[in-house]
């Protein structure tokens, strides 16, 4: 158990969770809710995104000099500046998506730790690494949006490597760019970007969930509350400003850097583009495959549960309580007394043993810890006589 | 033991809840709770049915040294908004230690199952 | 009169007791409690716990992970809710409930567990020595 993790880690979470429970109990404890942590962040997002997505202008229209200017920075200021509780909501909106990739690399830390994330369960593993490749994308998009000279480097960045890459590049550059320079449709692709591919995140969330029997996707009240508060803090204490506004025929050169959302661009600025692709390829590849070299020499092979084709009477109660969907009732073949029948879809299950558990006829086992040894055992414990 | 720590926490949280949630309407006037900053139906209501309006004279330095703190980490108006989500966020933690005081009773480590009558 | 027997129902991935029990799995320090590991709590069917008494155990103690982190998602909610008798397939009305005792602790936690085993040990050991027939004029 727990073999393919370093030891010392495993027992470092274990304190750190116990002593969390002797605080604030099993019921609060943030470790078993770190799943819905992101999750909540989301829907946090894209409410305070509709609040911002009202007042924000996509254009770049650059005369320059003009007094009554609208563009992405002017709206972005107007959103700050004069919108009653604008600042407020576009601080939340920014922290909450920082809030959102700690809690999602929170996430898969105390899975890997916790050894859930291999086997039957590769694919959860896989979808929350391409979750977090869009979020931090559609991060990195929100930056754009602002367009300060902060926007400009990073676009003009982004562009650049684009066109390092062989075949794929100028088609994905004038994607991206909605053309082939910088322009007023440059933006309103940006923000194309930004909603359509955070409502994508959804579709990604439903396979990070599909296998799974009743997610746990909402933490309970009093956590949301300090989420929520933890954000607002925030937002006094480091107020969210601009930089100045995007000239596009200025060259800006540096600029702060968000250590959640832009760490690739500080990458790219201190590699050449071919290794920073190299690297940011090789790293996501790695990524996806951390729960595959268990998958061929696993310290607990799984051998899926059976049903006992003449016992299953059809009732229908493992296949509500298995956590992984891994039992479908089918129609009993002809000729049976009962309607349905359990089969068992090997690939999913876990050999956890919930469905032994629930039946009550004796009808499904796992095929290397039957259910009827383990009666037998326990009745021959029951009447042993004490040893003198 | 424990639930004389879980009744403290419990008043402890709702008292910072009600204080925080108390200076919500100060930093909604843009940390001013001067009388005419008050909305005008609040005043109408004030002056012709005497009802009375909180004071937060105390709290007028707390709002000065807010203000400078905010200009210096280049905030540039409406101060009171972001006044408003700082006591917002702390009536929020209040909220949630009290309400997890109480909620940490239901926890369990041990289920004695109840004798069927 | 020999001692009766109590059995622990065990997840293996709750309270560690591998290193207070003997080769057998029976708790060193405590006589007569022996334990029996699932892969999960939630594997424990109710038949089970009744076997054990009808065999003569003076009691049985489930454990599981704690309530909220199950390695299988939501077993050790399924035993709770079973034991309660808020899902099926539960206990039989005739089984003792004073005799079965529900403990959820977490991986370094076997100090809890051998205290609350010892206490619930000798508590099933004074307790009427026929359970169907002291519980059966309470039973409807």
């Amino acid at each position: 158990m727990y073999t393919s993790i370093p030891k010392g880690l495993t027992d470092l979470a274990l304190t750190i969770e116990k002593g969390t429970n002797a605080v604030i109990s099993n019921r609060y404890n943030p470790f078993y809710y770190h799943g819905a942590l992101p999750q909540f962040y989301l829907w946090v997002l894209f409410l305070s995104g509709l609040l911002l997505f009202a007042y924000y202008i996509p254009t770049i229209d650059n005369a320059y000099f003009s007094a009554n200017l609208v563009n992405a920075w002017t709206s972005v200021d107007y959103i700050t500046d004069k919108l009653p509780m604008g600042a407020v909501i576009r601080g939340i909106h920014r922290y909450a998506g920082d809030a959102m990739v700690i809690t999602i690399v929170l996430h898969a830390l105390r899975v890997w730790v916790t050894d859930r994330y291999r086997q039957y369960r590769w694919i959860q593993w896989v979808t929350g690494i391409m979750l977090l490749l869009m979020v931090l994308f559609v991060g990195q998009t929100g930056y754009y949006l602002v367009w300060d000279e902060r926007s400009l480097v990073l676009t003009r960045m982004t562009v650049s490597a684009f066109d390092a890459l062989p075949v794929i590049g100028p088609g994905l550059k004038a994607w991206f760019l909605n053309g082939t320079a910088i322009t007023n449709l440059t933006l309103s692709n940006f923000l194309f970007i930004h909603i359509g591919l955070s409502f994508t995140l959804l579709f990604g969330l439903w396979m990070h969930y599909v296998r799974m029997t009743r997610p746990v996707i909402s933490p309970p009240p009093a956590i949301n509350y300090m989420l929520m508060a933890v954000l607002m803090l925030f937002v006094f204490a480091f107020p969210i400003t601009s930089g100045k506004m995007a000239d596009i025929n200025s060259a800006p050169t540096s600029f702060d850097i968000d250590w959640f959302f832009l760490f690739p661009y500080w990458l790219m600025a201190h590699v050449d583009l071919v290794t920073y692709w190299v690297l940011m390829i090789v790293a996501t590849i790695l990524l996806v495959l951390v729960p595959l070299p268990n998958l061929y020499k696993a310290a607990n092979p799984i051998e899926a549960a059976e049903v006992v084709l003449t016992k299953c009477v059809g009732c229908s109660l493992c296949s509500f309580d298995c956590p992984y969907q891994a039992i479908e009732m089918v129609p009993a073949p002809a000729g049976s007394r009962f309607k349905l029948l359990a089969t068992v879809k090997p690939y999913r299950c876990s050999a956890c043993g919930v469905c032994v558990g629930a039946c009550a006829f004796d009808a499904i086992d796992l095929p290397n810890l039957l259910d009827t040894d383990v009666t037998a055992q326990i009745r021959a414990l029951a009447e042993a006589k004490p040893s003198a | 033991m424990d639930k004389t720590i879980d009744v403290v926490l419990v008043v402890v949280g709702a008292v910072v809840c009600l204080a925080f949630t108390g200076l919500m309407p100060w930093a909604e006037l843009g940390m001013n709770g001067a009388f005419d900053n008050w909305p005008l139906w609040l005043r109408w209501i004030n002056e012709n049915l005497f009802l009375p309006l909180p004071n937060y004279d105390q709290v007028a330095s707390m709002g000065a040294s807010w203000t400078d703190y905010l200009k210096k980490s280049g905030a540039e108006s409406r101060y009171g908004d972001y006044a408003y989500s700082l006591v917002m966020g702390l009536a929020m933690i209040g909220a949630a230690i009290g309400i997890a005081a109480v909620g940490r009773e239901e926890a369990e480590e041990k289920t004695i199952l109840p004798v069927k009558k | 009169m020999p001692e009766q027997k109590v059995i622990t129902l065990i997840c293996e991935r709750a309270a560690d007791l591998d290193s207070v029990c003997t080769a057998q799995g029976e708790v060193k320090e405590i006589d007569g409690l022996h334990v029996v590991k699932l892969p999960c709590s939630g594997m424990i069917q109710p038949l089970m716990i009744e076997a054990a008494m009808k065999s003569g155990a003076a009691g049985v103690i489930v454990t599981g992970c704690q309530i909220g982190d199950c390695y299988y998602r939501e077993g050790n909610r399924m035993i709770r809710e079973r034991l309660l008798g808020q899902r099926p397939p539960g206990l039989k009305k005739t089984v003792d409930r004073r005799r079965v005792l529900a403990l959820w602790l977490s991986r370094p936690q076997k100090d809890r567990f051998l205290a609350e085993a010892k206490e619930f040990v000798s508590f099933v050991r004074k307790l009427p020595v026929e359970p169907a027939a002291a519980a059966k004029p309470a039973a409807k």
